[in-house]
C-alpha cells in the first residue's frame, strides 16, 4: 500500500512543472490559477511521403485524424478533473476548463488550485501540467557601437582581445608559423588588415571542384570578418583586431552558392593536404548529423588538427550540427555587459545530448567553451553605405566567437610546438572560467567557461 | 531491410529521409571509407610534412577499396562523384536508398552522411 502511494506521488510530481513551486508555496489551498495541461496523444501514422503537395495533403489529413482522436481523450480528462476537482473546492464550484485551438495539439487550458493539481496529475492520460505565463518577444539589445568603438580606439584593441588578455600573450608569441584554415564564404585578402596573412585560397564549388582564384575574394563578408579576428592586424586608427596576427591563413570558400556537406568535405581535405594546424568552421548543417564526428576524430587522431566549430545561434536548449558532436571543439558566444563584465549572449546555443548505450559519449554537453561573440569588430570587404564606404564592421554570432578560440589555439601552438592537440584542448578547457565555479563545469550554457589564454599557456608548462 | 530501422553507420535522420524516398529516387551521400593512417598525431603534434604524408597514406588506403564500392554502386544505379577518395578517406556518391543501405553493409565503409546543406553561423551585423 505504502509503495503504491509512493509510486503515485512520484508519477504525480513528475507531471507537475517545477515552475508551480512559488504558487504552491505562497498560495492558499483553494487559490486558483491558470494552467496548461498536456495529455497523451495517439501515436502518429507513417511519416509524410516526399513531394510538397502530397506531403502537405497527408499532413493535413493526419492533423484532422489526430484532432478527432485527441478530442475523446481530452473530453475524458477534463470531465474527470472537473468532477473530482469540484469535490475539493469549498463551495463545490466548478473549475474552468477550455480547449486550445482545434485540438491539433494535445493541450488544454484549465484552472487549478494547490489541492486540485495532484488530482489532475493522477489521471493516466495527463503527461504534464505547466503554469500559464506571460510570453514576450526576445528583442536584440540595442548596442551603442559608437561608444564601444571610441573605447576600442582608446584601448587600441577590440573588447574581445582585451577581455582575453591577448596583448599580454603577444610578449610571448603572435602565432608565427601556425597555419589556420578558414572554411567560410571566402576572404577579401586585399584588405589592409590582412596584408601578408592569406597564404593560400581556393574556391570549392557546389560540385566539389577546386577552383583557383586570384585575387582571393569573399562572396559575402562573413569569411573576411572571421579571418580578421584570427589573424588580422590593425585598423588605420591603430585598433588591433586579430588574436594571432602572425599566423597564416589558408582560406577555402566553401559557403559559395548551394553549399553542401560535399563542398565542406572537399574544403577539409584541401586544408589537410596543406598541412594546417587548426580548422575554423563558423558554420552549421541543416540537420543533426552525429556521424560527422568521424571526420573530427580523423582530424584529431590522424593529423593532430584542431577543429574549432561554432555551436550555433539558436538560443539555449538547441545546438547546431556539427558543433554538437563529441570531438568538435565547439564554441559559444559571450557579450560585453555593464560594469566591465561579460555574459553568455541570449542567442548562443547550448544543450546536453544523451546517447543511451553509447559508452564513450553517453552524455555530450555543448559548447565546450565560450569566447567573445557579440559586438565583434573586424574587417570586411569594402561596403558602400549611404554615409560612406566601410571596410570594418561589428558582427554578432558564435561564428565570431569561434575565430577568437582558433586564434588563441594558434598562439598556444606557436608557444608550445611540441604540445599534442589533445593537450591544447585540455589546457583551454581546464583553465576556462565558469561564473558558478569549477563544480558546475561543464554545463550547457558556458561549457567549461570563458577561455583564459594566459592561464592555458601556463598550464601547458 | 526496413529503411526506417536505424543502421549504425547511418544517422537516424538520414535513415528516416531514406525511408521516404521512392525506390528509384537518387540521393547524394558522402561515404567514409576505412583507411589506415600513420597515427603519429596521438603522441605529439605532427609537422606539416608528416600531415601531408598521412593524408596521402589515408587517401591511398581508401583507394584500395573503391572496386568494392563500385560493384555495389553498379547494382543500385549509382556512381561515384569524385575520382579519388579525399585526405580523410571520404568519397561522394549518388545512388538509391537501397544503394546507401547496401554500402553501409560493406566492411570497408565506416559511415555514410547525406550531402546536406551547410550555412554560416552568423547572427547579425551592423
Amino acid at each position: 500500500m505504502l509503495n503504491t502511494i509512493l509510486e503515485t506521488t512520484i508519477i504525480t510530481e513528475t507531471k507537475i512543472s517545477p515552475a508551480f513551486a512559488p504558487f504552491l508555496a505562497d498560495s492558499g489551498p483553494n487559490d486558483i490559477r491558470d494552467a496548461i495541461v498536456i495529455f497523451r496523444a495517439p501515436k502518429p501514422e507513417e511519416p509524410p511521403a516526399r513531394g510538397r503537395l502530397r506531403a502537405l495533403r497527408m499532413k493535413l489529413k493526419e492533423v484532422e485524424t489526430r484532432a478527432r482522436s485527441q478530442q475523446a481523450i481530452q473530453r475524458e480528462v477534463l470531465a474527470n478533473y472537473q468532477k473530482a476537482g469540484s469535490r475539493s473546492l469549498p463551495d463545490k464550484g466548478e473549475l474552468q476548463v477550455s480547449t486550445i485551438g482545434s485540438n491539433a495539439l494535445p493541450v488544454a487550458s484549465v484552472e487549478v488550485t494547490p489541492k486540485t493539481l495532484p488530482i489532475l496529475a493522477e489521471q493516466p492520460n495527463v503527461v504534464a501540467i505547466l503554469p500559464n505565463q506571460r510570453i514576450s518577444l526576445i528583442r536584440p539589445k540595442e548596442v551603442d557601437y559608437k561608444a564601444l568603438l571610441r573605447q576600442e580606439e582608446k584601448d587600441a584593441v577590440t573588447w574581445g582581445l582585451k577581455q582575453l588578455g591577448i596583448p599580454e600573450l603577444w610578449k610571448t608569441t603572435k602565432g608565427k608559423g601556425i597555419n589556420v584554415a578558414v572554411l567560410d564564404t571566402g576572404v577579401f585578402a586585399a584588405h589592409p588588415a590582412l596584408a601578408g596573412r592569406v597564404a593560400d585560397f581556393i574556391v570549392i564549388d557546389p560540385l566539389g571542384r577546386r577552383v583557383k582564384s586570384d585575387p582571393p575574394f569573399d562572396c559575402g563578408a562573413h569569411g573576411t570578418h572571421v579571418c580578421g579576428t584570427i589573424a588580422g592586424g590593425q585598423t588605420a586608427k591603430g585598433v588591433s583586431i586579430g588574436v594571432a596576427p602572425e599566423a597564416n591563413l589558408y582560406v577555402a570558400g566553401v559557403l559559395i552558392g548551394d553549399a553542401t556537406l560535399r563542398t565542406l568535405m572537399e574544403g577539409i581535405s584541401w586544408a589537410v593536404e596543406k598541412g594546417v594546424d587548426i580548422i575554423n568552421m563558423s558554420l552549421g548543417f541543416s540537420y543533426f548529423e552525429p556521424l560527422f564526428d568521424e571526420v573530427f576524430k580523423i582530424l584529431l587522431d590522424q593529423f593532430g588538427i584542431l577543429p574549432v566549430v561554432a555551436i550555433g545561434n539558436e538560443n539555449h536548449g538547441n545546438t547546431s550540427s556539427p558543433g554538437n558532436t563529441p570531438n568538435a571543439f565547439s564554441v559559444g558566444a559571450v557579450e560585453k555587459v555593464k560594469g566591465g563584465k561579460y555574459d553568455v549572449t541570449f542567442f548562443s546555443s547550448g544543450a546536453s545530448l544523451v546517447f543511451p548505450g553509447d559508452e564513450a559519449s553517453a552524455l555530450v554537453t555543448k559548447p565546450d567553451v565560450v569566447a567573445p561573440g557579440a559586438q565583434v569588430f573586424s574587417c570586411i570587404p569594402p561596403e558602400k553605405r549611404p554615409d560612406g564606404v566601410f571596410d570594418y564592421s561589428y558582427m554578432n554570432g558564435t561564428s565570431m566567437a569561434t575565430p577568437h578560440v582558433a586564434g588563441v589555439a594558434a598562439l598556444l601552438m606557436a608557444a608550445k610546438p611540441e604540445a599534442p592537440v589533445a593537450e591544447i584542448i585540455r589546457a583551454l578547457k581546464e583553465t576556462a572560467k565558469h561564473p558558478g565555479g569549477d563544480g558546475l563545469r561543464p554545463d550547457n550554457r558556458w561549457g567549461y567557461g570563458m577561455i583564459q589564454p594566459a592561464r592555458a599557456l601556463r598550464a601547458l608548462g | 531491410m526496413n529503411l526506417r530501422e536505424v543502421h549504425p553507420k547511418i544517422s537516424r535522420e538520414f535513415s528516416l529521409r531514406l525511408g521516404r524516398l521512392q525506390p528509384r529516387d537518387k540521393v547524394r551521400a558522402i561515404v567514409m571509407l576505412r583507411a589506415e593512417g600513420n597515427g603519429v598525431a596521438r603522441a605529439r603534434r605532427p609537422s606539416r610534412a608528416e600531415r601531408q604524408a598521412a593524408a596521402k597514406m589515408i587517401s591511398r588506403s581508401a583507394e584500395a577499396v573503391l572496386p568494392e564500392i563500385d560493384r555495389i554502386l553498379e547494382r543500385f544505379e549509382g556512381h561515384r562523384l569524385a575520382e579519388h577518395p579525399n585526405a580523410v578517406g571520404a568519397i561522394p556518391v549518388e545512388t538509391t536508398a537501397d544503394g546507401v543501405i547496401a554500402l553501409a553493409g560493406a566492411d570497408c565503409v565506416k559511415t555514410i552522411l547525406e550531402d546536406q546543406n551547410i550555412l554560416p553561423a552568423a547572427e547579425s551585423n551592423s
